[in-house]
């Protein structure tokens, strides 16, 4: 149960990798909309939650942290809007905002073998950076736009979840590649429209994890974030350290260089 | 009179079976029906005895393993013919009140089921919700005692000679606990098909499949809706060990009505 005074945070692809990482590690701190599609993050919510087994009947603490989970194809016409409606509903408030879905497909003998390329197009573009414009919007339309003040207390803000890709080129990565270079520049974008209502935008840029960075660190980095003052950047998280901006916080590091 | 004895010896008791659980934070999930998941069930040292039996058993009372009904693919041991080892567990009294609580269920005291092992390449099962009776010999097993079924009684009948005792009773709490399928891997099949519905012509059933994980358990309260099966296609051996605890006819009943029981 909510206490009213922990920090909400709306995060898609809540099921994923990195978003369940995030809900296990944080769902006693923050009260947690998970936007998920079809699985759900293995903490309690409103669908699971822990029973003691010895002691049925007795409260399980963990239990009075439930997430909200909230199934949703976010690609498809009037989703995003509905998850927003949902959030504002149960908690009244969206602190922090975590675009972290994805699509990725990989496109290993390049973008001219076939159509494959051009036919994933929309899926990147339409997940990887209308989703997380659409909800940028929506939020600040419905909540954030008249609440400047209240913004700049609760120091509220939005988290991208971009990818190291978005700024160095891998091969076969080209149509992901694109769409997290998009999702870095709508971030700073909406960083300077936003700073008039006081809701900073940021990007977190990682590397491949957990192959080459504990998922754990990258789901810390969206906390150091939050609590940051920190507008307009995009941060690599596990990027070799010559791309480190020695004035910020070690675990953030400039991603574009 | 109670004894200073017994007044030490219970609390003994109970954490000596507290002790073998390695956590306490089974999950409750309310989809595809109420339902009850738990990993890493029992301490490493408990789980290795039980499958040391499950491993003596098939070695040396290859005799035991029977086919469980005529028309499943499983063959299987009863719970009365393991009540020696550590797979005695199950037949326990501290178990039978554990299952029934969790399920919130008052339970008679009786029980069923037995160990199941399926060989490779086994057939998908039917959707079923065990809603089923279940016939027990003699009068109701009292408060720290639990009944099994025996020779003198049918259980899926009550069929028995003259002069026989038995009960009638439903089954009120399912469990099936996995063990004995080391390193299972998506696409190993053997899973455990959890259905949303069953309606007919409105749509498909959503399935939700609880993979045969080792050291892992499932087990819910049996209501006219809990519809699941066996989903076969499993590429290895696939062992588990499943029982019930009932409930009295009366309060099935009073819980379900009569036509919501399905006989046998």
């Amino acid at each position: 149960m909510s206490t009213g005074e922990r920090r909400v945070c709306l995060i898609t692809g809540a099921s994923g990798t990195l978003g369940d990482v995030f809900c296990r590690s944080y769902y006693t701190e923050y009260d947690i909309v998970a936007v998920c599609r079809t699985r759900t993050p293995a903490v309690p919510s409103q669908l699971e939650w822990f029973v003691d087994p010895l002691d049925p009947e007795k409260a399980v603490p963990e239990n009075n942290s439930r997430i909200f989970v909230v199934r949703a194809d976010l690609t498809q016409p009037g989703e995003v809007e509905r998850v927003v409606d949902l959030a504002l509903a149960r908690y009244g408030k969206v602190d922090l905002l975590v675009n972290n879905a994805a699509h990725i497909r990989l496109h290993p003998r390049g973008i001219v073998d076939g159509d494959g390329a051009l036919e994933q197009f929309e899926p990147h573009f339409a997940l990887n950076v209308g989703v997380p414009l659409r909800f940028s919007a929506r939020l600040a339309q419905r909540f954030w736009l008249h609440a400047g003040p209240e913004n700049r207390a609760r120091n509220r803000n939005i988290v991208n979840v971009s990818s190291i890709s978005g700024s160095e080129v891998y091969p076969g990565q080209t149509l992901y590649s694109a769409s997290k270079a998009a999702l870095n520049q709508l971030t700073r974008n909406i960083a300077d429209e936003f700073a008039e209502f006081g809701v900073r935008a940021n990007a977190i840029a990682p590397t491949s994890f957990p192959a080459l960075v504990p998922t754990e660190q990258v789901a810390q980095a969206i906390v150091e974030l939050d609590i940051s003052t920190f507008t307009g950047g995009v941060f690599g998280v596990g990027v070799e350290p010559d791309a480190a901006d020695n004035g910020r916080d070690a675990q953030l590091a400039e991603a574009e260089h | 009179m109670v004894t200073t004895e017994w007044v030490l010896d219970a609390p003994a008791k109970a954490q000596r079976f507290a002790d073998l659980f390695a956590h306490r934070r089974w999950i409750r999930r309310n989809q595809p029906f109420p339902h009850v998941y738990a990993r890493d069930v029992f301490v490493p040292e408990f789980y290795q005895r039980m499958t040391d039996e499950l491993t003596r058993l098939r070695r040396e009372r290859p005799e035991l393993f029977g086919k469980v009904a005529a028309d499943y693919s499983a063959d299987g041991v009863r719970l009365a013919d393991l009540r020696d080892g550590p797979l005695g567990v199950f037949v326990s009294r501290e178990w039978h009140d554990l299952i029934a609580g969790i399920a919130g269920v008052t339970a008679t005291g009786d029980i069923e089921g037995s160990l199941h092992h399926h060989a490779p390449g086994a057939p998908y099962g039917w959707p079923h919700n065990d809603l089923n009776p279940g016939w027990f010999p003699g009068e109701p097993p009292g408060p720290d005692e639990v009944r099994l079924p025996d020779e003198t009684v049918n259980t899926k009948t009550g069929e028995r000679a003259p002069g026989v005792i038995a009960r009638e009773s439903v089954r009120a709490v399912a469990v099936l606990f996995y063990f004995g399928n080391p390193g299972w891997q998506p696409g190993d099949g053997g899973e455990t098909a959890l259905y949303d519905n069953m309606s007919e012509g409105e749509k498909l059933p959503e399935l939700t499949l609880v993979p045969p994980l080792d050291n892992s358990l499932i087990l819910f309260e049996v209501t006219p809706r809990t519809w699941h099966t066996f989903a076969g296609n499993n590429t290895k051996d696939r062992n588990s060990l499943v029982m019930w605890a009932h409930r009295t006819k009366d309060d099935a009943l009073q819980r379900w009505g009569g036509d919501r029981i399905v006989y046998w």
